[in-house]
């Protein structure tokens, strides 16, 4: 009994903690626009999420190593150097973007101004990186963040015209108004929102965390397997709520209330208010995650002890190195930067860098020494090699489609 | 002479010619058993010995030189395929085979003479080396 609540537990923060600022933004903003024409590739990057991440746990509980680890181990000192200054580079722009999210949610709520949430929200996850168990924070965090479910009660109390939302998702229909190269910058971007490799180094550092063993798999599949789909269903609801009210108004996402928008329509206050609790818990969990990720990426690569397991006296340079992304986070955002564009940009760099985390991993996946039986089947290697072509291929088209779509406007 | 310095050193046959650059060193560790409390009392009792002799310093051994990875072309990493017959994933695996194939292991008692005083560092092997296969 106490298994099955916690292989339920589980998949319960699996999917409250899969949606994020970047998914919440992209997928708002995609379905204002698109409609739901571009549902294929949210399936295509949940597809893909499991599989990376499903893979990184799996080597983290037999070898009890994390990615960075493995990366610096398989890559030598120079590569893996290289790879650590982009991954990390883009991992703050995702915890600034996470930051930012916080604090738009806040303001939503109380009218204060976000820039004066900043430094609140940012002291927050400090604390709580600081004081608070690791699973305790992964499981509030992750069960709050459930509340995102508000998005798919709007979308029945709206009560759509369902065919046309078929119509528009298969087969794909953009909008004629829309230039395929914006439909293609949309594309790669909603493919790295679903797929963002900070994902991987909290999964599979989160694993060494928790001290998962081979005996974990199960558990490891059934949260992946299950929480990630359930989780990306929400984002499809998010893209759904945009494409019903957003985009026939003719709106375009460019601010949190925007987003939000239709559930106002369709739940009134109580379901706005749950809702705006819910993205405040995705994006403080996201925060955390990706601070946390920070930590394990330059803690692992250079040896250091890590891990929130430690008392922080004992991994004082992974709790340093958290604090200094978190004030990075903190300056970038104070420069009045909006938010919502750090947080485009943010997913269509995770897109080009997952390259970076995806090879190793799917190579030591394979290594016999480091998995034993473990190792990765036909199956799996099957679908990893599809998805390497697919990985690479956003990754490369990514900044072209950037530059000539002018960041998709 | 550091073992740094042996990273990318170009590879000369007995007759000179070119045969690659050193893109790994490999070492053995001798194991050697843990020591029994009474023999670690005594290394801590017995500040005469250097601590290298002490039998209580470690449960692994020293490390012996067993030769060097010799790759036709330079750069690049292996990610760990020399060491297996792992073939998968396959177009990871393709790549880097392609990349480092004719890679061989040559012993360190085929290495005839290391001319650190040039950059690069020049290592020159013995007439009759042996070309070993990479794998473990």
């Amino acid at each position: 009994m106490k298994k099955v609540l916690g292989v339920a537990l589980g998949i319960l923060t699996a999917i409250g903690g899969f949606v994020d600022i970047g998914d919440l933004v992209t997928n708002a903003v995609v379905g204002s626009r698109f409609g739901l024409s571009l549902v294929w590739v949210v399936a295509l990057g949940v597809v893909g999420i499991c599989l990376f991440a499903s893979m990184a746990g799996r080597v983290a509980a037999v070898s009890g190593r994390a990615t960075f680890e493995i990366i610096r181990e398989r890559l030598g000192p120079k590569a893996a150097g290289a790879n650590l200054v982009a991954s990390f580079a883009i991992n703050l722009l995702t915890l600034t973007a996470e930051i930012g999210g916080i604090a738009l949610a806040l303001h939503l709520v109380s009218s204060v101004e976000p820039r004066l949430w900043i430094p609140v929200a940012a002291l927050a996850v400090w604390l709580v990186l600081w004081r608070v168990k690791f699973q305790v924070m992964e499981n509030v965090a992750g069960l709050m963040g459930l509340l995102l479910v508000g998005f798919g009660v709007a979308l029945f109390l709206l009560g759509p015209d369902w065919g046309e939302l078929m119509r528009q998702a298969v087969p794909p229909s953009p909008p004629s108004t829309e230039h395929p190269a914006a439909y293609w910058y949309y594309a790669v971007a909603l493919f790295g929102a679903a797929m963002t490799p900070y994902e991987v180094f909290f999964f599979s550092s989160g694993a060494v965390e928790e001290r998962w063993t081979a005996k974990d798999l199960t558990m490891n599949r059934a949260n992946v397997l299950i929480g990630f789909p359930l989780g990306g269903l929400l984002s499809v609801a998010i893209a759904a709520c945009a494409a019903v009210v957003l985009l026939p108004a003719g709106i375009e996402v460019s601010s949190l209330s925007q987003i939000v928008l239709p559930v106002a329509q369709a739940g009134g206050v109580l379901l706005l208010a749950l809702v705006i609790i819910g993205i405040v818990a995705a994006t403080f969990g996201a925060a955390l995650e990706t601070a946390l990720s920070s930590g394990y990426s330059l803690a692992q690569y250079l040896g250091w002890s890590w891990g929130k397991f430690r008392r922080p006296a004992r991994a004082a340079r992974f709790h340093v190195t958290m604090v200094v992304a978190i004030l990075l986070g903190v300056g970038i955002l104070m420069t009045s930067v909006d938010p919502i564009a750090v947080t485009e940009m943010s997913v269509v760099f995770s897109a080009v860098a997952l390259p970076l985390t995806y090879v190793p991993i799917l190579v030591v996946a394979n290594d016999p020494q480091y998995m034993g039986c473990h190792v990765n089947g036909r199956v799996v290697n099957a679908l990893g090699t599809v998805y390497l072509v697919i990985v690479v291929v956003a990754a490369v088209a990514a900044i072209p489609l950037m530059i000539a779509t002018g960041a998709g406007s | 002479m550091n073992v740094g310095d042996l990273l990318d050193a170009r590879v000369l046959g007995p007759d000179g010619a070119a045969l690659g650059v050193v893109v790994d060193v490999r070492f053995a560790l001798e194991v050697v058993d843990e020591p029994d409390d009474e023999s670690r009392e005594r290394d801590r009792e017995d500040p005469e010995t250097p601590l290298s002799a002490h039998l209580g310093r470690d449960a692994v051994g020293g490390a012996r030189l067993v030769g060097l990875l010799v790759s036709p072309r330079s750069g690049g990493s292996f990610l760990g395929f020399e060491r297996t017959e792992v073939r998968s994933p396959w177009p990871i695996a393709q790549l880097v085979r392609r990349r480092h194939r004719g890679t061989f292991l040559v012993g360190w008692s085929d290495v005839a003479e290391v001319r650190t005083d040039g950059a690069p560092v020049i290592v020159r092997l013995v007439a009759g080396f042996e070309r070993r296969s990479p794998a473990l």
